[in-house]
């Protein structure tokens, strides 16, 4: 189970003081409302990293639901000396993206056509809810679905969360040195596609 | 002058060691050829994140109707909206009736009479399974079509079964 191994591996940046602890110890205290001030706080983080991802509105609402879903009733297993609260749900976010983003791979894969699947799925015309990006951000966003999954996760991590290499390395899985050739790598990928673009 | 453009990419993306930092500094404050270059190395990380907001926006009435339940935590994973699982708990539902038909001798006779009535019924009559099959057998919650006894047989209907 991916969530076991999330939840025992040693992260790389220990926090004694993590900014939501006093909101965690009054959900374990059995408190709602506390719950609801982690989902408010936290969900418009985790769903745009799923969007990001997944590029994909209804698969990111259900990685959402299933994340917190899977984090509320995991809580008393956070632990603070571990990871910080939000390194542990992107960790949790990001193995639901992953598994769904395999999911809906496999059957293509298994009709031979997987790799041209992947090749149309990045010419097929943007989705409506793109209508409201400029021409620029829908180059952006566009080029940002040809980059390969691991490249797109430590891209979107770094670039609109502004994490740091060693959380990023956390959250992915990776040592923090992979995580700066990855970024190095996306970042040339992108330039290289909006180029062409322009 | 020698230009370092190479290491651009590196500064915007805070790759670079402490000394290099300083020197791209020191070298974009007097050339304006690398300035210009660090300028769009900026606006790229800035374009990635703007489009990424732009994007990912989500209103918060959408927000709170996506929260999961709280009173109900234990939510099992069957009543969750998605349509591949209900089409895996009819596999499974069809899975055990063909199973517990070539299993069981009154069903064979029956079976092979034409006395089963439909496979749909399946849904509703796995009774000779022990408890833990009955419970993976769960309708799928797009399924509509009411539970059906088979007669003859003691069937019990899931939905009693299910954990509240
Ligand atoms: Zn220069």
């Amino acid at each position: 189970m991916p969530e076991t191994l999330i939840l025992t591996r040693t992260p790389a940046t220990a926090t004694n003081g993590d900014e939501f602890q006093p909101v965690i110890d009054r959900c374990l205290a059995g408190e709602e409302a506390a719950y609801g001030l982690l989902y408010q706080r936290l969900s418009p983080l985790i769903y745009r990293l799923n969007y990001g991802l997944l590029q994909n509105r209804e698969d990111a609402e259900e990685v959402l639901q299933d994340s917190f879903e899977y984090a509320f009733r995991n809580l008393h297993r956070f632990d603070s000396r571990k990871a910080a609260f939000k390194t542990w749900l992107y960790q949790i976010a990001l193995s639901r993206c992953r598994n769904k983003r395999r999911r809906k791979w496999l059957p293509s894969f298994s009709l031979s056509q997987g790799i041209y699947q992947e090749i149309a799925d990045t010419e097929t015309p943007l989705p409506d809810e793109t209508l409201a990006l400029s021409g620029e951000q829908k180059a952006v966003w566009s080029a940002l679905k040809q980059l390969s999954p691991k490249l797109r996760e430590t891209a979107l991590l770094r670039y609109y969360e502004g994490l740091t290499y060693g959380e990023i390395g956390e959250i992915v899985g990776v040592p923090a040195k992979t995580a700066e050739s990855r970024m190095r790598l996306a970042h040339q990928e992108l330039k290289k596609i909006l180029q062409r673009v322009a | 002058m020698e230009h370092i453009t190479h290491l651009l990419s590196d500064y915007v993306l805070d790759l670079l060691p402490a000394e290099a930092r300083g020197q791209v500094e020191r070298h974009a404050a007097a050339c304006s050829r690398c300035r210009q270059q660090l300028q769009r190395e900026r606006q790229l990380t800035h374009l990635v994140r703007e489009t990424m907001l732009a994007a990912g926006h989500i209103t918060p009435l959408r927000l709170v109707q996506l929260r999961p339940p709280l009173r109900q935590r234990h939510q099992p994973w069957f009543t969750r909206q998605s349509w591949q699982k209900g089409v895996a708990v009819m596999a499974v539902c069809l899975f055990l009736f063909v199973a517990s038909l070539s299993l069981h001798p009154t069903y064979n006779a029956h079976w092979q009479n034409g006395a089963v009535p439909s496979v749909i019924a399946a849904t509703a009559t796995i009774t000779p399974l022990p408890a833990t099959a009955t419970q993976t057998a769960a309708p799928s919650p797009t399924s509509t079509t009411p539970p059906q006894q088979t007669p003859g047989a003691a069937a019990t209907p899931v939905a009693f079964l299910w954990p509240r």
